[in-house]
């Protein structure tokens, strides 16, 4: 007689493993062959195996839970008359077996990502590259090192050409292209140069919530489309309102010059035209009086006649502040240079979404960073914070300077929502099946863990499903709390039982418990129930 | 210049030859009365009487021996075998004999002979009369061996080799027979051993033989409207190998395709490809790719002939791979 091993069966063409859910015998029972002897588990279905042979069941390789490859041993049947020393030395054997099996399904899955990689290090690698004798030959004349030419011959075979062409680049890389500061680049350098050496300039941030900002753009750009008007800009609204702002704050609304700082009431508005190699800054004449609509069109105009060229040397002029947007770059804060001889310069920075902290929930918001330059020797810190945090209250609430109506906004809570709580369930467990073929050993431990906790004990499985209703409330655990309460309901709890397992977090989480008591876990009961 | 077919250069230069020097005669099995298999000595007998001009019995040794004999002796024979399939019937008399007879005696004696033979594939001759050996008696000390693409060089070439006091190999390709093209007045040479360029061009050398020139050239002529710009090198002496052509030609290219009809496989591309790999390594740019016939015998069926046959779209692949 000769001792038998169990294999993992192999129960479709595509499975590669299976896990033993249960073992129907114990170590050291008797087995009768097709005898129901374990229970599997595959990713698709579940399934009894019935025992080989006849015998003893001599040892079990996989316990309860173990993932075990197709065809590798998971228990020992031993026959009667089969010495222990044989029966151990097929143990010792089988036990290797299935460890090695083990790390080659680990391996094997390795591998697989791999071959692609493995391609490009051979092309990158300096010996494998293809090199015509002609190209050497050029190389090493001109001392050119190879490993800096692209090949672009057939098969990346460096040629010829490709050395040429990388010499040529090479003479092409030492000139430098001059661009003489003279012209607009001259007017830049100096007036720049000016401000910088001048000015004593202080650069203060402030981030604005543009939500309603933006959505007024929306609907403002709704109607003059309706009317048959070109869109409206971020600048375009800002603008208008930093025009109104400087009208409150004349402080920063003005000039610097040698003995005098002087401050004007009316606004002329410079806007910050990039042009293809340059900069221009047409002024906006009496900016404060300007509806959104005018300010909108004299801008797209300024703009459009600056990349031409067409702009009135009066329209450069008389400037007593300036609006400089980088937003459409992406940049989030700067710290501009003023144009002189004016107190100040706002910055425009790129609008993106952030979540944001209001009143405790967090919601999602769009923000933009503001970054102020002043000229202290005008204007001191705490006025020109001032000015900045009226124009942050105007940017945030956009409809009182353009009298209209608070727009009427509903944004989804980024927690708390109302879910599906089969949705939830579902997701849990599409995670856990995740995690089963990642991390393999983790998801073991935490099944291994979470057997013997829910198992019918002194304690009922129900009840300990109900203490865990009250736990999941407590710690509010938006995937525990259906979790559970599904379990529960699974263990024969009664509805009420739930509910009042649920209240028992209440005495322990008060107004916020009570929110998931009424809430998630109501939705739960009804949904299990 | 006067248009003639590279037949009738053949002819002019038996003509000429004939009458310049009266120890030149011709022999070969129906060279006389027929007027050689392909009509190459047509008119000669009349010419030249049937001393000079002499139908042999079918025995390849005989003719080969009886011309070995008679250069030995002081005459000028130019022997046709009617297909270079048949040399193998008459090695010993052309490598032991002829081959060797000049430099066994020290130089005391010459064998001044010339042995036509056409090669070459297309007729639908099968896999007996459609061979190119060349690369056979390049390979042998004390021959030389020229194979001329056009009519122009197969007269000056002829000329040569009758001329030459050393046996020379001189291979007509039977397609090529019809080809026109015009050919300088009255008598000329051109040296064995030099080759020449047929076509100018600075991105690909093509080094072709015989009939594969022509495929070259007009392989070169859609590659130039892709502006791949191909150098058509045509060595027309394989012995001896006009090397410095070659190489100049690389030198300036970078790469080389070399083409032949032969067989690939031992052939005299391998020996030019060897040639340019030892002596103009730096030259390349590129790998050399040479093309020839693949390694079986030539199929009758003429679809399969075709395809044998190394083809202007395969020289065009072969340039474009390395352009």
């Amino acid at each position: 007689m000769m001792a038998v091993k169990v294999v993992m069966p192999k129960l479709g063409l595509t499975m590669k493993k299976g896990k033993v859910a249960r073992w129907l015998k114990e170590e050291g029972q008797e087995v009768t062959r097709g005898e129901d002897l374990l229970e599997i588990v595959t990713e698709k279905i579940a399934s009894t195996m019935e025992a080989p042979a006849s015998g003893i069941l001599y040892k079990i390789l996989a316990p309860k839970g173990s993932i075990v490859p197709v065809v590798s041993p998971v228990a020992v049947i031993a026959e009667p008359g089969d010495d222990e020393k044989t029966l151990q030395q097929m143990v010792k054997e089988a036990e290797a077996e299935l460890a090695n099996t083990r790390v080659e399904a680990r391996e094997a899955k390795k591998t697989v990502k791999e071959p692609k990689k493995r391609g490009v290090d051979l092309i990158r690698t300096g010996k494998a590259r293809r090199i015509s004798p002609r190209a050497r030959r050029l190389a090493e004349g001109k001392g050119v090192d190879l490993d800096y030419v692209p090949g672009t011959g057939p098969g990346g075979r460096v040629t010829e050409k490709d050395v040429r062409e990388y010499l040529e680049e090479l003479d092409r890389e030492k000139e430098p292209e001059v661009i003489p500061l003279e012209g607009m680049r001259g007017i830049i350098a100096e007036r720049m140069t000016e401000s910088h050496h001048r000015a004593a300039r202080v650069t203060i941030l402030q981030e604005v919530d543009v939500t309603n900002l933006q959505d007024l753009r929306v609907k403002i750009n709704e109607v003059f489309q309706q009317q048959g008007r070109g869109k409206v800009s971020y600048t375009d609204l800002i603008a208008v309102l930093v025009a109104q702002a400087l009208k409150e704050h004349p402080r920063l609304n003005g000039r610097v010059l040698e003995d005098r700082v002087e401050l004007y009431s009316g606004v002329n508005m410079g806007i910050a035209v990039a042009l293809d190699d340059g900069l221009v800054v047409p002024v906006i004449h009496k900016a404060h009086r300007l509806s959104l609509e005018q300010m909108s069109e004299r801008i797209k105009s300024a703009a459009q006649r600056a990349r031409d060229g067409d702009l009135e040397p009066e329209e450069l002029e008389g400037g007593t502040f300036t609006l400089t947007n980088l937003g459409m770059f992406g940049v989030e804060g700067f710290t501009p240079l003023i144009n002189p001889p004016e107190t100040a310069i706002l910055g425009l920075g790129t609008i993106s979404e952030k979540p944001m902290l209001k009143d405790g929930i967090l919601e999602q918001r769009l923000c933009m960073t503001l970054s102020l330059s002043f000229d202290h020797r005008a204007v001191d810190g705490a006025p020109a914070a001032l000015f900045l945090s009226r124009v942050k209250e105007m940017m945030e609430n956009p409809h009182l300077p353009f009298q209209m109506d608070a727009p009427q906004v509903s944004r989804p809570l980024v927690a708390a929502g109302r879910r599906d709580p089969r949705a939830l369930v579902q997701a849990f467990a599409d995670g856990m099946e995740w995690l089963n073929d990642e991390a393999p050993d983790l998801a073991l431990g935490f099944d291994a863990l979470m057997a013997p906790v829910f198992a019918e004990g002194e304690l009922s499985t129900r009840v300990k499903e109900l203490i865990a209703v009250a736990l999941s409330v407590h710690i509010r655990c938006e995937y525990c709390i259906p979790y559970h309460v599904h379990k529960a309901v699974e263990a024969g709890a009664h509805p009420d039982e739930i509910l009042e397992a649920a209240a028992v977090a209440l005495g322990f989480g008060g107004g916020s418990a009570m929110a998931y008591v009424v809430t998630l876990v109501k939705e739960c009961i009804e949904a299990f129930s | 210049m006067p248009e003639m077919t590279y037949l009738e250069a053949i002819n002019t230069a038996l003509r000429e030859e004939m009458s310049r020097d009266p120890s030149v005669f011709v022999l070969g099995e129906d060279v006389g009365v027929f007027g050689g298999c392909f009509g190459v000595t047509q008119g000669l007998l009349d010419a030249f009487g049937p001393e000079r001009v002499l139908d042999t019995p079918i025995s390849e040794t005989a003719i080969i021996g009886a011309s070995v004999g008679a250069a030995a002796a002081g005459l000028r024979p130019v022997a046709e075998i009617m297909f270079m399939d048949f040399m193998g019937v008459c090695m010993d008399e052309i490598f032991n004999q002829a081959a060797k007879i000049r430099y066994m005696f020290g130089g005391k004696a010459a064998i001044p002979m010339t042995l036509r033979t056409p090669c070459g594939a297309g007729l639908g001759a099968a896999a007996q009369h459609s061979q190119s050996m060349e690369a056979w008696f390049a390979h042998i000390p004390g021959l030389k061996v020229v194979m001329p693409s056009t009519p122009a060089d197969a007269k000056g070439l002829l000329t040569s080799a009758i001329r030459d006091d050393n046996p020379v190999i001189f291979i007509e390709h039977k397609m090529l027979y019809g080809v026109k093209g015009s050919v300088p007045d009255g008598e000329y040479a051109i040296p064995l051993g030099k080759g020449d360029v047929k076509r100018e061009g600075s991105d690909v050398t093509v080094v072709a033989t015989s009939l594969m020139v022509h495929k070259a050239l007009a392989a070169a002529e859609t590659l130039a409207e892709e502006g791949v710009e191909v150098e058509v090198v045509d060595p027309r002496c394989l012995v001896p190998l006009d090397q410095d052509t070659i190489l100049k030609s690389v030198a300036k290219t970078g790469k080389l395709v070399v083409v032949h009809e032969a067989v690939k496989s031992g052939g005299i591309g391998g020996e030019i490809a060897a040639i340019v790999a030892e002596e103009g390594f730096d030259f390349l740019d590129a790998p050399i790719r040479r093309i020839g016939a693949p390694f079986a015998p030539i199929p009758f069926a003429s679809n399969l002939e075709k395809a044998y046959i190394p083809s202007e779209e395969t020289i065009i692949e072969a340039v474009r791979s390395l352009a």
